[in-house]
């Protein structure tokens, strides 16, 4: 079983003093996990243990059976795509997966084809002599993730990729990297709640160094059923409502405003209703203490 | 004013800063400018022989002390000149030594054929090497011959000539001919018109002795001798170290660049605190440097009055110029390229001029130096007669800067706009 | 290149690398260097000069070109993204910093040789020596820069520290004893093997330092 997960024990990172990750147990398996969580919570440093660019302080990690400080080893098998993904400005695309595939550790065998392979899937034929420099964000998130596949490894790990693209381009890289999880561990760390709904079945949740989730999420879901409500009110009013409730949604016409809220405790006139997964999110942190007023403050 | 303040913090707290500082001290401190105690200016006292020397364009020193350093040259076809401040060894070919024999003829009364005899072409062939007294090798089909030289011709170098201007010569004259001299070697040589001067030496006498005396005494009021020998020193470091600080505070906000292109500030506004930030971190360590400097010899002279405030000018007269145009030249070509180009412009400039400086002698000024020299404790009359000189060139590189800096904020406000992306190729934008 | 749809080796791929780093990384340096080559005659005059005169824009100037090919190696890294990706990479980072300084050094040394062959055609008094002074000068001056790159990430601080030591040899020479780079200059024809010796001790612990900052 352990040689087709990744399997995290009593995984501690300290930057000096600031406890970073705390005690983190996790098993991965095989399909699209993701990590979720805030910004700052930890998911980063996750990644980035996970990718061998930051040494952990305490614990053990084994990636499909091969410990994590047998660093080239590692490497081999796992692909990166880092939160700041950039490369050498004035390359072209084609040069830089030509450049990043020998540097992978990519076969010899093919390596042409395979990169022109590559390029289709990530839908970047006609962009090979293009700068870096001139790509947009989407391009460059979709040249992250072909160089993090060269050399076909059988972990992908991905940090934040969607920030910043538009709906149509997250979308898109949204479906890209199902098709690439078919046959590999995807790791997806992201902050838009929305990205894990749509492309994984398991996740977990990071809230200040902690692991305070770890699930499917369906059930991530389910646990907050009969805790989200909607309610109609009138403009004026969402002043006072956003002291009483924790508001997870404003939707404003004219001079209503429909509200979206989550509740521990019966609320008689509002509505109920079935929970997204932002409100599950928020439900979440909120039954774990960790919540901070999000209905904002005056306006 | 934050403005200003953030800038400032920027530049002070930047690792850039640190070495420069350090590097101001370690500079000062090995010319031994930072302290002068073992320099004290004594009133001279008469009776002495020796009050130093001094050059003055003497025609009946000059004339015979340069022919006569011209004609030992010329035999042994060797001249050492300082075209651009570096040394340089000429040799001449043969049509130039017939040139220079020419004008030597013409000038004393020695028949040029004689003075073609007497040069030794130090050439060295691929058969033969002359040396300089007459020893001659020689390879052979079989291997090496060394000739004696023969008795006759170590004579002939023994037998001095005397050589001497002819009297009908006018010192005009006799500089015109000297300056062709020049022209022959390259130029940078002794002979050249501001160099003449160099064989006019003579011995100051104790009345002159006073006189430079009292100059320091009133003019400069001693510290000023001081301070000027200091701002020297310090004025080529910061004419090359400037450059550094405006570039470094340039290339610092690259990767915020958006954020700071759509904020409320002029691009004015910006740039001016960015640039005073900058001059203000430089100027902070000169005065204080020059002030360590100058306290350290105000104990000598109880009894005088004498000029405390002199450090702070010549720190802003002398010294500041060259700082606002060196870190104007890294603020402009920084913000124009996004790299830092700036430094081998300033390297070049600074090089350049510094060579160029060496050539020209103890007294003399330009108004285009980037580093104003004055390598002399004292000297205070060349100074005072300089003086405009001075203030000119000090003037015209104050506009420069100026007009660098208008023209980074005319680039800065157009980068904003979208105008510009000139040499993108050049420029690391970060994805 | 002169590659088809076929395996690539281990030699072909140091190649490719070379060859990108060499385009990308490498080209404005190398272009600057060849500027200052040319440059040269024009500010000092290379005819007839003899065995000193001529080391004097060898050591004075040619020997910058050090700081321009060796200093930047590390550069192209400065930047935190690109360098967190290619450090996630299977390939050590010190393969190719190592690289680099095989292509740089021996670019110092052929432009080096091309300027003292192009002083003796102009029928200056030059030798091996010249050569080989000028380039331990030069490569002193460039590991420098890379020391001071290795420790800090800055892409203006390590071009500082060259140009300081030679500002100080500019005026403080004697001092610095054997570790003066204006030698040949000032008439003194041997010693320069502790400058070239200190360039690669030098160079080789910036990569050391490299290589164990970033575990």
């Amino acid at each position: 079983m352990t040689e087709n997960t990744i399997e995290i024990k009593n995984l501690n990172k300290f930057y000096g003093k600031k406890h970073a990750l705390k005690n983190i147990n996790l098993t991965i398996e095989k399909g699209m996990f993701g990590l979720l969580g805030r910004n700052g919570a930890g998911k980063t440093t996750l990644m980035r243990i996970l990718a061998t660019t930051l040494q952990k302080s305490d614990g053990e990690v084994k990636i499909l059976g091969t410990d994590l400080k047998n660093t080239r080893n590692i490497r081999k098998i796992t692909g990166y795509l880092p939160q700041e993904f950039s490369m050498y400005p004035s390359m072209s695309v084609y040069d830089a997966l030509e450049y990043l595939g020998i540097l992978s550790g990519m076969s010899g065998k093919n390596f042409r084809e395979n990169i022109d392979k590559l390029l289709s899937t990530v839908n970047l034929q006609e962009k090979r002599n293009v700068k870096i420099r001139s790509l947009s964000g989407g391009m460059k998130r979709r040249l992250g993730i072909a160089q993090a596949l060269l050399h076909n490894p059988k972990i992908l790990i991905v940090d934040e990729p969607t920030a910043g693209l538009d709906p149509e381009e997250r979308i898109r890289f949204r479906n890209l990297l199902s098709e690439v999880a078919s046959e590999r561990i995807v790791i997806l760390s992201t902050h838009i709640v929305g990205d894990i709904e749509a492309t994984c079945e398991k996740t977990a949740i990071l809230n200040a160094g902690e692991l305070i989730y770890n699930g499917t999420v369906e059930n991530l879901i389910k646990n907050a059923e009969g805790n989200v409500y909607t309610l109609e009110a009138d403009r004026s009013e969402i002043i006072v409502l956003k002291k009483k409730y924790n508001i997870t949604g404003i939707q404003t016409s004219g001079n209503k405003a429909f509200i979206r809220f989550i509740s521990d405790t019966e609320v008689k006139n509002a509505k109920l209703c079935t929970p997204n997964i932002e409100d599950a999110y928020m439900f979440y942190l909120f039954e774990k203490g960790s919540f901070v007023n999000i209905s904002g403050g005056e306006i | 004013m934050t403005l200003f303040l953030k800038e400032f913090k920027k530049v002070i707290f930047s690792f850039t800063f640190l070495i420069f500082v350090i590097t101001l001290f370690v500079m000062l401190n090995s010319q031994e400018v930072l302290n002068f105690t073992d320099q004290k200016i004594d009133i001279p006292q008469p009776g002495k022989t020796d009050y130093g020397t001094k050059y003055e364009e003497i025609p009946d020193i000059i004339m015979p002390e340069a022919i006569k350093s011209l004609y030992r040259d010329f035999t042994v076809n060797s001249y050492i000149t300082y075209p651009i401040g570096f040394y340089k060894n000429i040799i001449l070919s043969k049509d130039k030594i017939e040139q220079m024999a020419d004008i030597i003829s013409y000038l004393t009364d020695i028949s040029k054929e004689d003075l073609l005899k007497r040069v030794y072409d130090e050439n060295t062939s691929d058969e033969l090497i002359n040396f300089e007294n007459g020893t001659s090798l020689e390879k052979t089909g079989t291997g090496y011959v060394l000739t004696a030289p023969p008795a006759e011709r170590q004579a002939g170098k023994e037998e001095e000539l005397t050589i001497s201007v002819k009297k009908d010569i006018t010192y005009e004259e006799f500089k015109k001919y000297m300056q062709k001299a020049d022209k022959i070697l390259g130029g940078g040589s002794d002979y050249s018109d501001s160099n003449l001067i160099s064989f006019g030496k003579v011995p100051i006498n104790y009345e002159e002795a006073l006189k430079n005396y009292n100059l320091i005494k009133t003019e400069d009021r001693f510290t000023g001798a001081y301070a000027r020998l200091f701002s020297d020193y310090a004025c080529i470091v910061i004419s090359l170290m400037s450059v550094f600080l405006g570039i470094s505070v340039s290339l610092k906000d690259k990767n915020i660049k958006e954020i700071i292109f759509t904020k409320n500030i002029s691009s004015f506004q910006l740039m001016l605190s960015r640039y005073l930030a900058v001059i203000t971190a430089i100027m902070i360590p000169v005065i204080i440097f020059s002030y360590i400097s100058n306290i350290s010899v105000w104990g000598m002279y109880k009894e005088f009055k004498i000029d405390y405030l002199a450090p702070l000018a010549y720190s802003i007269g002398w010294i500041m110029p060259s700082a606002m145009i060196s870190s104007a030249v890294g603020l402009f070509f920084t913000e124009l390229t996004g790299t830092p180009i700036a430094i081998v412009i300033q390297v070049f400039w600074w090089f350049v001029d510094l060579n160029m400086g060496l050539s020209v002698i103890k007294g003399g000024y330009s108004p285009f130096t980037l580093s104003l020299r004055h390598n002399s404790l004292g000297n205070t009359e060349i100074f005072n007669n300089n003086f405009s000189v001075i203030v000119t060139n000090r003037l015209i590189f104050v506009e420069i800067s100026l007009i660098l800096f208008i023209m980074t904020v005319l680039v800065y406000s157009y980068k904003r706009k979208g105008k510009i992306n000139v040499f993108k190729k050049f420029r690391n934008k970060q994805i | 290149m002169f590659l088809k749809n076929s395996e690539i080796n281990r030699f072909k791929k140091t190649l490719l690398l070379t060859e990108k780093n060499i385009k990308y990384n490498f080209l404005k340096y190398f272009i600057l260097s060849l500027i200052i080559i040319l440059i040269t005659p024009v500010i000092f005059g290379t005819q007839n000069l003899d065995s000193r005169a001529s080391a004097i824009p060898l050591e004075f100037f040619i020997a910058l070109t050090g700081i321009i090919l060796i200093t930047p190696l590390f550069f192209p890294e400065n930047d935190a993204g690109t360098d967190e990706l290619i450090t996630s990479k299977y390939f050590e980072n010190s393969f190719v910093y190592t690289i680099r300084i095989i292509y740089a050094v021996l670019t110092l040394f052929l432009l080096i040789l091309f300027f003292v062959f192009y002083l003796k055609l102009n029928n200056c008094t030059v030798n091996f020596y010249h050569i080989y002074g000028t380039f331990s000068s030069a490569l002193f001056l460039g590991s420098l820069g890379l020391i001071t790159s290795a420790l800090i990430k800055n892409n203006a601080v390590p071009y500082m520290i060259p140009l300081i030591y030679f500002m100080l040899n500019f005026s403080g020479g004697s001092k610095l004893g054997k570790f003066y780079i204006f030698g040949m200059s000032s008439g003194i024809f041997e010693g320069k093997i502790f400058l070239l010796v200190s360039g690669f001790v030098l160079i080789i612990s910036a990569v050391l330092i490299k290589k164990y900052s970033e575990k």
